[in-house]
């Protein structure tokens, strides 16, 4: 009888630490090699954590913008990519909430010098991408003469300057703005 | 101009592209630096082109961000709690901030 209990224990023991030797948690798996979607840059030094999102492969891809439309400057066109669907951006971080139509007035705003034409502002290029209150009334009051539009304010960085030449195109891209207005639409003079 | 300082300038402009590889809009959030080297990580770097491939400018401002350096205090305790970054990097939207050299990357 004891023998059996001894042999009984010897199971048991054996048992117990046949368990404890097992990890007691499955472990956090690795980080999927770097040719999968959102593993980053080859070769670059990620964390080794695996969250979510990386799992279902929606992670970082550095090559996305080899291939887009490019300006004169070698830099991604965004308004020629919006325009031709090459990206859908979502306006709201709420994925139900319903998109705004852009507002169709056109801007035109006459040179106070001969040296160039006078420029023009789209606002269906630029509601396209913000809503009123971006710019309203804190960069642009919405009233005929009441913004002091000058260049040198805006290479300042102040008006057009808060984006143009940081997230939008360049300054150097004059003939995008001073062109004579486009045909059609409604346009408001306005001289500054 | 003299011979060598154009020699200088056309040397410039071919290296230049060749210095670094930042995109449009790319923006290096450096204010916490003393912090950030402190703690052993690279001041963040922002880039605007992927997320206005999938969200418009007026997703994030000015509703989440102030387009104006140092109006926003972007810490990783407001990013845990859901504001800035953390209002999409949470999992749910876009994914968690748990891999700091995603975006502890600038390289001066």
């Amino acid at each position: 009888m004891s023998k059996l209990n001894a042999g009984m224990a010897f199971i048991f023991m054996c048992a117990c630490s046949s368990a404890l030797s097992q990890p007691l948690t499955q472990p956090v798996p690795a980080a999927p090699p770097a040719q999968s979607a959102g593993a980053g840059q080859p070769g670059a030094p990620e964390s080794q954590y695996v969250g979510e999102m990386y799992k279902i492969g929606l992670g970082w891809h550095p090559a996305a913008l080899q291939n887009v439309p490019k300006d004169k400057y070698g830099l991604a066109d965004w308004v020629q990519m919006l325009n031709k669907g090459l990206i859908r951006p979502r306006s709201y971080l709420d994925p139900s909430k319903p998109e705004d139509p852009p507002l169709d007035l056109e801007i035109v705003m006459p040179s106070n010098t001969n040296l160039l034409a006078g420029a023009h502002f789209p606002h269906s290029v630029h509601t396209a991408w913000l809503n009123c209150e971006t710019c309203h009334v804190k960069i642009f009051i919405p009233q005929v003469g009441a913004n002091n539009l000058t260049m040198s304010r805006i290479v300042r960085g102040e008006a057009c300057g808060v984006c143009h030449g940081k997230v939008a195109f360049p300054l150097n891209h004059c003939e995008r703005c001073h062109v004579p207005a486009s045909a059609g639409g409604n346009r408001t003079a306005a001289p500054r | 101009m003299t011979k060598r300082s154009m020699l200088l300038f056309i040397g410039l402009l071919v290296l230049l592209p060749l210095a670094g590889h930042a995109e449009y809009g790319d923006m290096v959030l450096d204010r916490h630096k003393d912090v950030m080297a402190k703690v052993g990580v690279a001041p963040v770097v922002f880039p605007h082109w992927i997320h206005r491939m999938k969200f418009k400018c007026k997703a994030c401002h000015e509703d989440i961000f102030v387009m104006k350096k140092a109006a926003n205090n972007i810490t990783m305790a407001t990013i845990i709690n859901g504001e800035f970054c953390g209002a999409c990097h949470n999992g749910k939207i876009s994914w968690d901030p748990l891999y700091c050299d995603r975006c502890h990357s600038h390289k001066p």
